[in-house]
């Protein structure tokens, strides 16, 4: 028996002759679910493929390894090619792999699902980090193909909606290999443009592997680090790339990219217009209030006055109001010619009429000045003002009744009294 | 003539219409001095002109930026602006 026994060393050789021998084996696609992931710090990938009954060992070296587009996870169901071959040391056999793919998804779906989760886990799209896009830039940046129909369709709509806005191209490679690295550089040049107040970064429709280049962390990064706020109108409706969910506002195409960043100037100018209004009504309304209460507080002063200085006193509001009328007059003048120096002569009217406004109003404040200064001196000197409950001052006995209430002012203070009889002026010496 | 205040013409549109909507505000409001309420009109008078002439500008300006050899970048006309074919329009 010993006679015929083999070496393990022989025993292994004939496995893998064996093995050797099936050409089918050396080129085999197999599906079955991961399991036992390791990746090695070699840069190999080691694990298990199994299903219900059987499992096999795997490996994936580096240089296969780092063509995976997708990051795998134990649980994934996935397909792998490659070649079955005995690993005689350890004594079993392993299919090694050269290409992996997520069964069900591609790859490249499956890598850019991946992606948008791990850059939201990041916060990459967060809202606070969206920023507000300008009502009417000067200028904006267009981030696409020099030859492309996105660019065409921008300058269509710029110049339909507002042709006040310029449009500068920053010219990317926006498809196929290398395509992320000049869309980012673009990005990076838009940011340097004088006056530029907003970036477009846009591309016509195209299969999910044409806007690859808008799926990749590059683009995204470069997104977010752009200094301006970017407008993203990528491919279709229906597709939202990562560079979408980074972009400060996702519009669905290009030309509608372009429309968040020209805005309708017909409707700006109205809005300008409903403002001019406002902005003179403002103006007007404001001095006539200050007018009205002026004339209010002058109403009240001639109720109060006791009569014998009434006369003196209009008089004297007379001659301080001719000679503010006077000062006011040669004050206004002078700010509407500053004015029409400043805003051009159709605005002389308006100017016209807050000269008359101004001139009530400052007339008025000082009418009320005197009225605080007025009475106030007379109670000063001993004299008291009487007033009904409404207010008007009692300055004939007559109009009061035994009864009736009514208030005193004196120097400091108001008393309240009571009538207890009326004197007409002729019994006042008895 | 507002020492403190920007200089108008370098405003964008917003921050100019911004401006304008505060002063407005302001005179609303009422209960500011004659000098001010002139001053302020004065002044939302001009931003509103500002305003009005970016949106009249005609002269748009198409550009594209161009790397030359030192790596400089400049901007040069955008030539032969993309011809608009009406069955290519996208709306």
């Amino acid at each position: 028996m010993s006679a015929a026994a083999l070496s393990v060393s022989e025993l292994t050789g004939l496995v893998t002759e064996a093995v050797a021998a099936r050409p089918e084996l050396e080129d085999v696609l197999v599906e079955g679910e991961l399991s036992n992931l390791k990746a090695h710090s070699s840069g190999h990938l080691y694990f298990t493929l199994k299903d219900a009954r059987a499992a096999l060992s795997c490996v994936c070296f580096r240089t296969n390894a780092l063509r995976v587009a997708f990051a795998p996870e134990n649980g994934m169901t996935v397909v792998a090619h490659g070649s079955v071959q005995v690993y005689g040391q350890q004594g079993r056999y392993q299919l090694y792999v050269d290409r992996i793919e997520p069964s069900g998804i591609g790859a490249l779906a499956l890598a850019t699902e991946q992606l948008k989760k791990r850059l939201a886990g990041e916060g990459l799209f967060d809202e606070v980090r969206k920023r507000r896009l300008p009502l009417l830039p000067r200028r904006v940046v267009v981030v696409t193909s020099r030859s492309g129909a996105a660019l065409r369709d921008v300058l269509t709509v710029a110049s339909r909606r507002a042709p006040c806005v310029d449009v500068v191209l920053s010219p990317a490679t926006v498809q196929g290999e290398g395509a992320a690295d000049t869309i980012a550089l673009a990005l990076r040049r838009a940011g340097t443009v004088r006056g530029a107040e907003a970036v477009l970064l846009v591309r016509g429709g195209g299969s999910f592997e044409d806007l690859m280049p808008f799926n990749s962390e590059t683009v995204a990064r470069a997104i977010r680090a752009c200094r301006l706020p970017v407008v993203t109108g990528i491919g279709h409706e229906t597709d939202t790339t990562v560079a979408d969910l980074a972009a400060d506002r996702r519009a669905a195409t290009p030309s509608a990219a372009a429309e968040t960043v020209a805005p309708d100037v017909t409707q700006l100018r109205s809005d300008l217009a409903a403002r001019w209004l406002r902005l003179g009504h403002a103006v007007r309304s404001g001095l006539a209030l200050k007018r009205r209460s002026a004339e209010r507080l002058a109403a009240r002063l001639s109720r109060l006055s006791p009569g014998n200085r009434v006369a003196a006193m209009r008089q004297d509001v007379d001659r301080r109001s001719t000679l503010l009328q006077r000062a006011l007059l040669h004050e206004i003048a002078a700010k509407r010619h500053r004015l029409d120096l400043a805003v051009g002569g159709e605005r002389l009217q308006r100017a016209a009429r807050a000269v008359v406004a101004a001139r009530s109003a400052g007339i008025a404040t000082r009418r009320a000045r005197l009225e605080a200064l007025s009475p106030h001196r007379t109670l000063e000197r001993g004299y008291s003002i009487t007033l009904t409950a409404s207010g008007s001052a009692v300055t004939d006995a007559t109009s009061v009744s035994p009864g009736q209430r009514l208030r005193t002012l004196v120097r400091s203070g108001e008393l309240e009294s009571d009538v207890v009889s009326v004197s007409p002026a002729g019994d006042r010496s008895a | 003539m507002n020492s403190e205040s920007p200089d108008i013409s370098v405003l964008s549109y917003e921050a100019a219409l911004g401006e304008l909507d505060a002063l407005i505000d302001k005179l609303e409001r009422g209960s500011i001095p004659l000098e001010e309420a002139i001053s302020a009109y004065e002044r939302g008078a001009r931003l509103a002109q500002h305003c009005a002439a970016l949106l009249d500008r005609t002269e748009r300006r198409v550009t594209q930026l161009v790397v030359s050899a030192d790596g400089s970048i400049s901007e040069r006309p955008l030539e032969a602006p993309a011809r608009v074919d009406p069955d290519d329009v996208p709306f």
